[in-house]
């Protein structure tokens, strides 16, 4: 019926126009977009800016499916998509910035500015991207020179004294942005009576492209985002009532990061040839209060030195209209991760998650054991090396009403871990020991992992008309593994406790549980991705509807490992499926616009047991059950300006907080609006974001028995001005 | 024949030289496996398995460390205790040990809680027998090398 009262829509429209696609080329596939047998959104410039999408976490729901809370700092960068996705390590979203992948995902999270289109395929796109493209790839295209030359300044203030600066010049073979923010913070920590989430922020990008010969063009991309912010504004919730935010110690984040990319095209006659490689690096200085109260328990600082490169090569047909499109690529990594993640124990947490763990074995007749120090540092310092090779191989025919499209990509990774871990203490046990003694506890060793991974992708995509395709599609994707850095501190803290005891000549009948370094590695996570869609295209009416059943193994999830610990970690905990529809409309209509994106997934366990409980069946937590994002606008034309108008309602729920499915957060849609006067040469804007200040969570975690909830960000008021030359 | 009634006389002395009184055995440091068995007040706790570990000094006197003993059944985890100042006697056939009001040291230092009295011991060949009390609680090992 559905499909019916289609066709009676196109049969009743007389010429569809198609999506512009030329200047896409931040994407590797063989045909245009529009021929793509996979649901995407292509976000233009100026939705962009109509949206307020300047960073990640805004595309939040206008791509259907997608979840980036924003919560934490910009390390967190936490991606959910069609019921993917987990709080830690690896992400099931690739990020290409013109084309250059972006390794690193504490890297992922940086401010917007200069971006001609924020385009996201969503479903596995591993045969061409490889790994973490298993959720999809978000693929950024900046301006070019070959988009003519500009000049565009912005400058904007709004709540929280947030500043916000960016300028972008696109001049002969070049094209620079620079852009730079400052927030006062929107949390106070109650404890310092002080903002505790405030940021600084710059980012510099240089491209230069140029065709150096007929049959050579060459693209160069350079850039450099440098902050430093607060965060972790995590507030406890007691008898079910959230507390303001309140912890003692520093939450802070600093990062610099950098990525040197270089494109090169050769045109022959019959083969094109396409070349990429990248130079990118990390620094950064994670601190956190981690037990997030007014209490000394314990911190961590994370301190990651990090640098990689990458090299793509691809021989794809040169002439784009022939029926066979092969493209056969080669794709190689190495990254080289330095990471120093002591975690200082203080007074509360050597008394409570020590002494008090340790004491409770011991007979209190016998004598107690005491840590006389104020605070000891479990040390870990970590040489992390990863490495990715892959050949792949796609075709696509073409026929007169057919695309097909078959490929599949080997794809290998190992990694190797070298850890050097050591903690030194003071410990005497009473009455009987009349002085502290020094214990140290060193752990030191190394573990790798290689893993072969064949990534599959058989697609078919119909042309009904002119205007509207049908598609189907299965393919794998997968999510690298890895290991768990964050919990050698409960390792070692273990083995400190096993350690002292020993020296102390106390064998214990039933000693603490502990995972060891063998236990630290996870396995790849994989999924079997079916879908099916149809695109219609009707003038300025777009829409694009389609389902998906997605089969996930080894599904990588943060858990608590065995034993009295204190961190988490990663395990191939679970098996899970994803079930669901997205749907995107736009509407254009003269100077009106309307847009939708809606999505319905219903993402559950199929095997999950904790060992406590049985959690097959349960939807998976933190995945939102409905996306939602619903945007109208009119632009008013006047001589000499134009008023546009815009408000859209957004929002994502319900979402379960644990796995037993016992606590959910609502679907609270929050509403944003935008007015903007616009001139020939300037525009004017007052942009406004969760204008009812609706009390939205964004994150639910448990850690010592202690629930916390990270708050939306409240109502924000902005205003501005954008001067182009 | 002169001649071999020396031969004779001079054998027999010899023979008679080689007859000399038997020395006492060397001790040495040795670890012993058997069991420890603590007759508490709570009831008898049996330590299959457990390591004697014995120290002599040249000063004649001996130290015995006892692995892994559990003293009451309830108790949810074992100690290591280790008794030093025993006197140390040896023969040609054993050594013998014996030590009283000793206070071993446990859990850091010295447990006066687990005050020895009455030690006996002896090391035959590859056993060791021990008999003493712990603060009063009879406790015996029995092991071998």
């Amino acid at each position: 019926m559905l499909v019916s009262f289609l066709f009676s829509i196109i049969s009743a429209v007389p010429v569809c126009d198609t999506i512009q696609t030329a200047t896409i080329t931040a994407l590797k596939e063989s045909v245009t977009l529009e021929r793509v047998a996979a649901p995407y959104s292509a976000i233009r410039a100026e939705r962009l800016e109509k949206s307020g999408t300047f960073r990640p976490n805004a595309l939040s729901a206008q791509v259907p499916g997608l979840h980036i809370p924003d919560y934490g700092a910009s390390l967190t960068s936490t991606i959910y998509l069609r019921g993917l996705g987990s709080r830690m390590e690896n992400p099931v979203l690739g990020l290409y910035v013109d084309g250059i992948p972006v390794l690193d995902k504490n890297a992922y999270d940086f401010d917007w500015e200069g971006f001609s289109s924020a385009t996201l395929l969503r479903g596995p796109q591993g045969t061409l991207y490889g790994r973490n493209a298993m959720g999809g790839v978000l693929a950024l295209q900046t301006y070019a020179p070959s988009d003519g030359e500009r000049s565009v300044l912005r400058m904007e203030y709004g709540t929280a004294n947030t500043v916000r600066a960016g300028a972008t010049f696109v001049f002969g073979s070049n094209a620079l942005t620079a852009t730079f923010r400052h927030t006062d913070g929107f949390f106070r920590n109650a404890y310092k009576d002080a903002l505790c989430d405030p940021y600084d922020g710059i980012s510099l990008r240089w491209k230069w492209e140029r065709a150096l010969s007929e049959r050579l063009f060459a693209s160069n991309v350079a850039w450099a985002n440098l902050s430093r912010e607060g965060g972790f504004a995590y507030g406890r919730v007691l008898d079910g009532a959230p507390q303001p935010v309140s912890y003692n110690d520093e939450a802070s984040y600093r990062r610099l990061s950098a990525v040197e990319g270089l494109r090169l095209r050769w045109n022959g006659d019959v083969w094109t040839l396409d070349g990429s490689a990248s130079l990118q690096l990390l620094l950064d200085d994670m601190r956190m209060d981690q037990d997030y109260t007014p209490e000394s328990i314990f911190t961590l600082q994370q301190l990651e030195h990090s640098g990689a490169g990458t090299l793509e090569l691809r021989l794809r047909r040169a002439d784009s209209r022939a029926a066979w499109q092969p493209q056969t690529g080669f794709f190689a990594m190495y990254r080289l991760n330095h990471m120093y993640a002591p975690v200082t124990f203080k007074r509360d947490g050597i008394q409570r998650l020590i002494l008090d763990n340790a004491n409770a074995h011991i007979p209190t007749d016998i004598g107690y054991l005491d840590i006389p120090d104020e605070q000891f540092v479990v040390a870990s310092d970590f040489w992390i090396g990863s490495w990715n090779a892959a050949l792949f191989h796609e075709s696509v025919y073409t026929t007169d009403k057919w695309q097909l499209t078959a490929g599949l990509r080997l794809d290998y990774e190992g990694a190797r871990m070298d850890y050097d871990c050591l903690t030194t203490l003071h410990y005497q046990f009473l009455p009987y020991m009349k002085a502290a003694k020094e214990f140290s506890q060193p752990y030191r060793g190394a573990q790798n992992h290689a893993r072969v991974e064949l990534l599959p992708k058989v697609s078919a995509l119909y042309l009904a008309s002119d205007r509207l395709k049908l598609y189907a599609a299965v393919a794998r994707g997968y999510r690298a593994g890895g290991f768990n850095t964050q919990i050698f501190s409960d390792i070692l803290q273990n083995m400190t406790m096993d350690g002292m005891m020993h020296d102390l000549g106390v064998h214990l009948d039933n000693p603490p549980v502990s995972v060891n370094a063998g236990n630290t590695e996870y396995d790849p996570e994989t999924a079997w991705n079916f879908e099916a869609g149809l695109r219609l295209r009707c003038g300025s009416f777009k829409a694009e509807l389609n389902a998906y059943y997605i089969t996930v193994h080894n599904q990588q999830l943060t858990v608590f490992p065995p034993g009295l610990n204190t961190g988490r970690m990663m395990a191939n905990a679970a098996r899970s499926r994803s079930l669901g529809t997205e749907a995107q409309l736009e509407w254009r209509p003269g100077d009106f616009r309307a847009q939708l994106a809606w999505s319905w997934c219903d993402a559950r366990f199929v095997r999950y047991d904790d060992g406590h409980e049985d959690y097959a069946g349960k939807r998976l937590p933190y995945v939102p059950e409905h996306t939602l994002y619903a945007a109208v606008g009119y632009s008013l034309q006047f001589s000499g300006c134009r008023l546009d108008l815009d408000a859209s309602l957004r929002g994502a729920g319900p979402i379960a907080w644990n796995e037993a499915n016992t606590l959910e957060e609502p679907f609270r849609p929050r509403l944003d609006g935008r007015i903007a006067l616009a001139f020939a040469k300037w525009e004017l804007y007052l942009r406004g974001e969760n204008l009812t200040d609706a009390p939205v969570n964004g994150f639910y975690f448990k850690s010592m028995g202690n629930e916390f909830i990270a708050r939306s960000k409240p109502r924000i008021l902005t205003t501005g001005i954008i001067v182009k030359f | 024949m002169k001649i071999k009634l020396f031969a004779i006389a001079l054998a027999a002395l010899s023979l008679i030289a080689c007859e000399k009184t038997p020395e006492p055995i060397v001790p040495e440091e040795a670890d012993y496996i058997g069991t420890v068995i603590v007759e508490a007040s709570k009831g008898t706790v049996e330590n299959p398995d457990s390591r004697v570990e014995f120290r002599p000094y040249e000063d004649g006197t001996a130290e015995l460390t006892l692995y892994q003993v559990k003293f009451a059944p309830g108790m949810p985890m074992k100690v290591d205790v280790t008794i030093p100042g025993l006197t140390m006697t040896t023969t040609a056939e054993k050594i013998t040990l014996t030590g009283t009001d000793i206070v071993p040291f446990a859990l850091g230092g010295p447990f006066a809680q687990y005050t020895v009295t009455d030690l006996t011991g002896e090391i035959v060949g590859n056993k060791m027998t021990l008999n003493l009390k712990f603060g009063g609680i009879p406790t015996s090992f029995v092991g071998e090398k």
